[in-house]
């Protein structure tokens, strides 16, 4: 039954720009009906009141047209930004399709984003209007909106509220629109014109906006379908994470392109597991987070079990790793039973967790543990690791079924030229990548060296597979895969007259936490204050001491969205030092000399 | 090994200074080295540096400067320890600040940094600076510098590479360290010669006691 007669390439919809995707997607399945299996696939699908409701591609890019009408009547001109303000959900995906059919480019916030840092994307990006999810995102834009002089109008994608219109009042007002003037739109734009901003976080200060073309978007699709086994239908890919990120963007993008479905979580992260199974996808983009979280259930509930049924559960990992490591033709027939076994006790159980026709699982935006991965290709799902940068529309390399090497991201994409820089920097090149910087050119010059992009990822090339060894710039990428400038909330937090050393924490780690050391001149007046004796081992324990400090952190992570707040932090008994090589004699902070000086601390914070 | 000089030496030769520098841009500072008394001026310098500026210098942010690095940063030993600031000629504003630090007791080796407000950046003030700290280096018997910046901070490595032959190492993600040896004593004054009169600026006044040759 393995016909590969429709490759994901022949299934593409070879738009040139997002909009003309979105409505060559639409008239697919009229076209081709008879021609693929699958063809007739719905675009989205999602629960709605306890039950699944779908869209067609053909309705999709009906609604698209509709909301590019209600556009176009507000007087959104082709190139204007039309920021979105939402969490994962089909209304992002119609409301970003309606943004490319009109012409215009969409800018994504985080849902999880503070008032302020909304307001920074709408001023900075020059907004003119903005889907909300809800009246609660609303009222966030309402507490700047005074601030944000181009920004003309609000839509909410869901509930009503005074001041914005809701999604059917945009469709009516673009009622007298005619349908053509979409289909102008469209064809004005060119694919190297905007498409998307995508917010990234720098070394200090503000995020960086990410100018991604129609073409960079096109081409990366194209990239990703010529490696990626799309080729069967049905193609159904699970939609959790952030669309505000270039790596469910480009999934979002790859899946309308294939004729796929995309299928929503119902933005309860406690029942993310159970959506999963529910919606059975095909395929799986994750970020580690996700993966761990499953390894941990598993490892943690057999920790609970019987001794005889914690080692028949080390048994069945080791008898699947044995069995996966061979070619087919190797594995002689005890082995087998071996499995198969394994396989009943255990094995099925670990890939039930996905459905039952899970063909590819990815996992991108942060560097996932082997240990997990191994734990997932024992249990017969093959997890594979990409990478890739929001400057790069989130392509680089990735690891595929038939070049894969654990611990590594991959080989590069077709089209993608990798290059190891003196002092290790990957460089990278291809049509993926970006244009620059909006409104920053120091940045955008800073950010390539003789046509090659930066990454600011450390790197080597073996065997034509890229291993990430280090970053040159500080941001944490934390398990989630969000990029966390450290140094804005240590700032916030140093600004305490309390506070001689922030040093926070979270690579790799689901949230942020901080170490903290006292200044030695305030100490006294803050002891003295709590009716205490200076003494710094003391103080750094006392609790009222860490209800002092903790009302800073408080104060400070009031400024800042959820995911960049610090949950736990830790006093230090005494300075940052010198003899330590946490200072270095002009006193210099060496931040990964701190990370393991005191990596049982911080071990701590994760406890 | 070259014998240590003393900050009473110093003293000695009031005449060094502070030395009038011309810029690139044909602007006039003063270096001289950093004393006690120096703590505002310090201060003033530290605000006139942006967050970026602050981060290249520390490595983390810096909001404010607690009253213990002014201390240790004003109140140097001029022998293991030794930092020069460029001041505005006419308006005595603080412009820049260089220092090294010997690494370990009766090393060779210092580590050096470098601030400069961000107003009088891309002039040559670090240049200046670092040229006439490694002259005093060099009389207080240190024979290397180490640098750690930021990986991506260029302008700083070049900054150190210009002073001698430099060896660059990644420490771990995130930083660079530079390891420059300082040329010994003859291509040190011939190098520094030659910079000056590359620069339209010989001064004929010894670079440092004859009796160390």
């Amino acid at each position: 039954m393995t016909t590969l007669e429709h490759t994901a390439t022949e299934r593409s919809t070879h738009a040139r720009t997002l909009g003309e995707m979105f409505r060559r997607s639409a008239r697919r399945t009229a076209d081709t009906a008879a021609g693929w299996p699958g063809a007739d696939a719905p675009a989205l699908r999602w629960k709605e009141d306890g039950r699944w409701v779908e869209l067609s591609h053909r309705e999709l890019g009906e609604r698209a047209e509709r909301i590019a009408r209600g556009l176009i009547a507000l007087g959104i001109e082709h190139g204007d930004r039309v920021a979105i303000l939402a969490n994962t959900r089909p209304e992002w995906t119609i409301a970003d399709a309606g943004v490319m059919c009109a012409g215009a480019a969409t800018a994504p916030i985080y849902h999880t984003n503070s008032p302020e840092e909304c307001e920074y994307v709408l001023r900075h990006s020059g907004s003119r209007l903005v889907f909300c999810e809800d009246p609660d995102q609303l009222a966030k834009v309402a507490q700047v909106r005074d601030r944000c002089p181009e920004l003309a109008h609000a839509v909410l994608l869901t509930g009503t509220a005074p001041g914005a219109l809701t999604l059917e009042e945009l469709c009516a007002a673009g009622a007298g629109v005619d349908p053509i003037a979409v289909d102008e739109r469209v064809a004005e734009v060119d694919p190297g014109d905007l498409a998307t901003l995508v917010y990234t976080s720098g070394t200090t200060g503000p995020p960086k906006a990410c100018m991604l073309s129609h073409a960079s978007w096109m081409t990366t699709a194209s990239l990703y379908e010529q490696v990626l086994d799309l080729e069967e239908p049905p193609v159904v890919t699970f939609m959790f994470l952030p669309l505000a990120h270039s790596l469910a963007r480009i999934v979002q993008m790859l899946t309308i392109d294939v004729g796929g479905t995309l299928a929503y979580w119902q933005r309860d992260p406690q029942r993310l597991l159970e959506d999963i199974r529910e919606v059975n996808p095909t395929h799986l983009t994750c970020v580690p987070r996700v993966f761990e979280k499953i390894f941990t259930a598993a490892s943690a509930g057999v920790a609970e079990q019987r001794p005889h049924k914690r080692a028949i559960f080390r048994w069945a990992m080791a008898t699947g790793r044995a069995f996966r490591s061979r070619d087919e033709a190797d594995v002689g027939w005890l082995l087998r039973r071996r499995w198969q076994v394994a396989d009943r006790l255990v094995l099925a159980k670990v890939r039930a967790l996905f459905g039952d026709r899970l063909r590819l699982a990815m996992s991108g935006a942060a560097p996932i543990a082997a240990d997990v991965l191994e734990f997932f290709d024992a249990a017969g799902i093959t997890v594979l690791e990409g990478w890739g940068l929001s400057e790069t529309t989130a392509a680089g390399a990735i690891n595929t079924v038939q070049a894969r090497r654990i611990g590594t991201v991959g080989k590069p994409l077709p089209e993608v030229e990798l290059r190891i820089a003196g002092d290790g920097e990957i460089l990278m090149r291809g049509p993926h990548v970006f244009d620059g910087y909006l409104h920053d050119e120091a940045a955008t010059d800073a950010a390539f060296t003789e046509g090659w992009f930066r990454t600011g990822d450390i790197g080597v090339i073996e065997d034509g597979f890229l291993r990430i060894t280090g970053r040159k710039k500080d941001i944490i990428i934390t398990s989630s895969g969000k990029n966390v400038t450290p140094s804005n909330i240590e700032t916030a937090l140093k600004e305490s007259r309390w506070i001689a050393e922030a040093v926070v924490f979270g690579d790799k780690r689901p949230y942020l936490v901080a170490l903290i050391t006292l200044d030695p001149d305030e100490a006294p007046a803050l002891a003295a204050k709590l009716g205490m004796a200076p003494d710094r081992a003391a103080m750094a324990t006392d609790e009222a001491v860490r209800a002092a400090i903790g009302a800073v952190v408080e104060e400070a992570n009031a400024r800042f969205a959820r995911i960049e707040q610090i949950k736990r932090f830790a006093i230090l008994p005494h300075d940052l030092t010198q003899a330590g090589g946490e200072l270095t004699p002009t006193l210099k902070v060496k931040r990964r000399v701190v990370y393991q000086r005191y990596a049982d601390v911080f071990d701590g914070l994760y406890a | 090994m070259r014998e240590a000089g003393t900050a009473g030496e110093l003293a000695l030769r009031p005449s060094r200074w502070p030395e009038r520098v011309t810029l690139r841009d044909g602007s006039e500072v003063e270096i001289r080295p950093v004393r006690p008394s120096d703590k505002q001026l310090l201060r003033d310098g530290f605000t006139r540096l942006s967050a970026e500026s602050r981060y290249r210098r520390f490595l983390v942010p810096m909001p404010r400067l607690s009253a213990r690095l002014v201390r240790y940063l004003t109140e140097v030993d001029h022998h293991d320890h030794e930092a020069l600031g460029a001041l505005a000629v006419g308006s005595g504003e603080p412009i820049g600040i260089a220092r090294y630090v010997r690494s370990e007791e009766g090393g060779e080796a210092a580590e050096v940094a470098v601030a400069v407000v961000d107003d009088w950046q891309g002039r040559g003030v670090a240049t200046a600076l670092l040229t006439r700290l490694a002259d005093r280096a060099h009389e207080e018997g240190i024979a290397r510098f180490t640098a750690t910046c930021l990986a991506g901070n260029e302008e700083a490595l070049e900054l150190v590479g210009d002073l001698g032959a430099t060896r660059t190492t990644a420490v771990d993600s995130g930083l660079v360290e530079a390891q420059v040896e300082l040329p010994s004593v003859d291509e040190h004054n011939l190098s520094h010669l030659l910079r000056a009169a590359a620069g339209r600026r010989l001064f004929f006044r010894p670079l440092w006691p004859r009796e160390r040759r």
